[in-house]
Formats: structure tokens, sequence, C-alpha cells
């Protein structure tokens, strides 16, 4: 454990003493196994999935366990604060929430370093007893490091007629590394002024729900690390004057412009039928990175303590949109950003998922995944495999 | 009383035992009157306040009471993992807590007694002159 995790632990509990408050614990964990079973070109398929395959089962890269405490001062004041270790991060403790709230009426108030709602199911994606997959659908849930911001937010609930509204604005920032779909890797990377809104209508058996979040990127790394390396020998073997060049790079760059990520879906539960369905786009405005356009459809259903669901998820880049080039008349260059682009949208795939959950304790569900997936990339292609375990929530 | 008229009687008050409903009782003092979408709302923690404003604060029973197993059915509509799945929610995106929990029908009429904020459920057959039902299921 870090010093600066033990500091604030010690900080939370010590506050305990000097107030007669109320400390809550709980948690979850999911403890699973998970395998290729079949990949055509010996390479994984799954966005940060495996991604050291070696066609073994693992029962660590899925795996991950919690553990939440909060503090209730009473009147509405909570502390909360959420250490979580998974395996992928060789089970490295991460303080990843850190807020105080405020109850008012129908509003919660929270300040500090909190989830970021990027799609639908972002804030509670790593509590697996939550959904009724091994694994929630990586076309849309892949890993990424902004799901924890620091700033401030409040949640709203609404009671009109039969239906429930609620929604969440955010206001905050984050900064760390981020990890690209495009390299499979992580680079420093930060984004300022991120506004996020969400909401969500429902009634007892429908529900609809949509969110946005702006912000300005600060990806410089990744331009400098990834982007502009590539294009140094376009730009030595064209003809193109120092402006050509600077509103080149200024073209391709992704840093200090405007990213944004969306979702829309709906959901229905009724008698012994799940459907859930969720469209996300999302990507830096004016930039060599193409735009994402993903989305999963799921339809379930229950028996007793049993839910079988069948899901289709597509993972999708617009790589036909070559607006961002428009001011790069040398053809050189514009050959080069095009060539980029592509690269950079290469990773394009579409899975399909059969899986079961069983409900075998009250606070304990055992899973299984078998899915099915094509990458569009030859390095690629298509792959299978499973994941199956228990996930527990307390 | 003949032995079999007795046995048939016997019978009878046991099936009312067993079909006893569940109450949803709330302070005599509490003037609200609720219908079942109000009280799954309350409940679920969506909605908090009564419809008079007031603070509604409720209280469940134990998990592996049948009480409130027939109220998670019949009023929630969800199954206990769907229950433990919303308030798995709530908890881990910090926007609520789930409700108490008291360990017995006699408890819950107790407290339910001597707080006006509060609104729990009880069997039918246990309910007292202490208490005020707002609805039966």
């Amino acid at each position: 454990m870090s010093r600066k995790i033990r500091m604030l632990a010690m900080a939370f509990l010590w506050s305990s003493w000097l107030t007669a408050g109320e400390l809550l614990f709980s948690g979850f964990a999911s403890l699973r196994g998970a395998q290729y079973l079949d990949t055509e070109a010996g390479n994984p398929g799954i966005p940060g999935f495996l991604e050291d395959n070696d066609s073994h089962m693992s029962f660590k890269d899925a795996s991950l366990f919690a553990l939440q405490a909060s503090y209730d001062f009473g009147k509405g004041l909570k502390a909360t604060v959420q250490f979580l270790t998974e395996g992928k991060s060789d089970f490295e403790v991460d303080a990843r929430w850190v807020y105080l709230s405020y109850d008012y009426k129908n509003h919660v108030f929270k300040v500090g370093r909190m989830a970021n709602p990027i799609f639908y199911q972002s804030e509670y994606q790593n509590v697996g007893f939550i959904h009724n997959y091994a694994q929630l659908p990586q076309a849309v849930y892949f890993p990424v490091e902004f799901s924890m911001v620091e700033g401030v937010s409040v949640d709203s609930n609404f009671i009109i007629g039969e239906w429930d509204l609620r929604t969440k604005f955010l206001y905050g920032h984050f900064d760390g590394e981020l990890y690209f779909t495009a390299t499979g890797a992580n680079h420093p990377s930060g984004l300022e002024n991120l506004v996020s809104v969400n909401l969500e209508l429902s009634n007892r058996w429908f529900k609809i729900y949509g969110g946005s979040f702006l912000s300005r990127t600060d990806f410089a790394a990744f331009d400098q690390e990834v982007v502009f390396p590539l294009v140094e020998e376009a730009i030595n073997a064209s003809n193109a004057t120092q402006a050509e060049i600077a509103a080149f790079l200024e073209a391709l760059a992704s840093d200090n412009k405007d990213g944004n990520y969306s979702f829309f879906g709906v959901g229905w539960e009724c008698s012994k039928w799940v459907f859930d369905a969720e469209y996300v786009t999302y990507g830096v405005k004016d930039s060599a990175i193409p735009w994402g356009d993903c989305y999963y459809g799921a339809l379930g259903h229950r028996v007793g303590p049993l839910v079988f669901t069948l899901r289709f998820e597509t993972f999708d880049r617009d790589r036909e949109d070559k607006q961002f080039l428009d001011a790069v008349p040398d053809p050189i260059l514009f050959g080069a950003g095009a060539a980029i682009h592509d690269a950079i949208g290469a990773r394009r795939f579409d899975q399909s998922t059969f899986s079961v959950r069983w409900d075998f304790h009250e606070s304990a569900a055992f899973k299984f995944d078998y899915f099915d997936g094509h990458d569009k990339r030859l390095t690629v292609g298509d792959y299978n495999g499973i994941i199956f375990g228990i996930d527990v929530m307390f | 009383m003949s032995k079999s008229s007795m046995f048939v009687i016997s019978a009878l008050l046991w099936g009312a035992s067993l079909q006893a409903g569940t109450a949803i009782i709330v302070h005599p003092s509490n003037s609200n009157s609720l219908d079942a979408f109000q009280i799954s709302q309350i409940f679920l923690t969506k909605m908090k306040t009564f419809p008079d404003g007031s603070e509604a604060l409720p209280v469940f029973l134990p998990v592996d009471h049948p009480v409130f197993d027939a109220f998670l059915r019949q009023v929630i509509n969800k199954n206990l993992a769907q229950f433990k799945a919303y308030f798995g929610k709530l908890i881990f995106t910090g926007r609520g807590t789930p409700p108490k929990v008291v360990d017995s029908d006699d408890a819950m009429l107790e407290l339910i007694a001597i707080n006006p904020n509060l609104i729990g459920m009880v069997d039918e057959a246990k309910v007292t002159d202490k208490v005020k039902v707002v609805a039966i299921f």
C-alpha cells in the first residue's frame, strides 16, 4: 500500500474517533478465470483484455476486489473512500474514489475524486454482481483511466407521475495516463474543464438514458510519442513549406482540442425477459483520431435463479471522414495523414457473447461467458474464448 | 364441537395465517395516504418525503423474513438479486444507502410507534393499534 493511501486510510479512521457518526463498510469482488480458446493470428481481440495472451487460463486478468468505507457524520454529510485492487495491475491497491457528499432532499452533492459517468454503466462497471455478464461488453466498456476524475457533481432524482427522472451534472478534470486502443498502451494524458450531463427516465419496466461529456484534451504525449514520429519521413519527402508542415501537424494533433463522449440507450425488463441496448460515440474533433461508433444489444431470459443472455457488440471507427486534412494540400502529407488516420482506426471488431448468470446465493452470482468475435485487422482475425467466475457484493 | 369440525376450523385459521398480507405501517400521527407506486418509490429511496413534505425513512425486515420476500415480489417487483443489485448501484455510485433493517416484526412495530418519519412493513396479523396501516398487499 502506498504512503498516500495509508495516510488517507488513517485520516479516514481517525475522523471516526472524533465524532459520533456511523462507519459503513461495503465492497465487491470478482474472482474469474479467462482464456482465449482460439485466436486465428495468435493475437488477442478484446481491447485491454488478456493482452499478454499466451493461450493459457488466467485467473488474474479479470479478477478484482474492492472495499468501500463511508463515514456518516449525520444530517446528510458523508465521507467515502473506495480501495480497488485488480489482477491486471498485479493487485496493487488504488484509492479509486475519495469524496465528501452531502444529501439535501432529492439531491446528492459530491466533491473529490469520483466516478466519471462516461457511458451508462461506467460508474459501477467494476461491480460485476450488478450486471448479468461475466464481462461487460468491451466494445463499449473498454478500460479507460479517466473513469475517475477530480471535481464536483450533483445527482438528482425527480418523480414525475409514474416516471422517475435521474440527472447528473459533473465538472472536473483528469490527469494521468490514458489507454489508447489504437496502440494498446498507456500514454500520459489529461482532460481539462470536463463537463458532463447525464439523464435517465424510467418506470417499473422501461428505461431510456443518455449523456455526454465535453472536455479540452491534454494529449501532447500521444502526439509526440505516437503520431508525429510516424510522419517525419513524409515531411522530409514532401515539398511543403514550413507553414504547410505546421498546418499538417496541427491537423493531426489531438492535443488541446475538444474531446466528446456521448451515449444513448434503452432497457426493458418485463416478466422474464430483459433487453438492453446502448450506442456510444466519441472522439477528438479535428484530429487524426477517427471517431468511434460502438454499440451493443442484449436479450436475456430469466429462469428462476438463472439468466441466459445473448449479446451482440460492435467496435467501429469512422475511417472514411478525412475532413481533418482539408487544409493539407500537399499530396504526400495528405497521404501520410490519411494512413495514420486509418492505422489508428484499424482496430474494429464484432463480437457475440452467450452469458449465463446463476444467483446461487443472496450476495453471490456465478457467471459464465462464451464469446466469439472477429477483428478486422489481419494480425487478429477470428477469436473466441471463455470467462467464468463468481461476483460477490457485500 | 366435533373433532372433525375443530379440524376444519383449525385448517381454515392456519390457511388464513399463511395468507396474511404484508401491512405497510406508519406512525399513527402520519396522515398521508400512499398508493402502491409511492410506497415502492419510498422503499427504493427514490422518493424521500411523504406527500405532505415530511421526511420519509423506510425500514426493512431481514431478507430471509417471509414478509420481506412477499414485499419484494408484490410491491417492488424484483427478486432478491435484482433488489441487491439496485442498492449496489446506489452504494457504489455514492447516490444513496440502503434503508435500515430491524430484526423482527416486534422490533418494527416498536420503532414505527415512536417515530413519525418512519415507514415499515409487518405481517398483517401482527399489526397493533400503536401503528397505522397505510396499505396491505
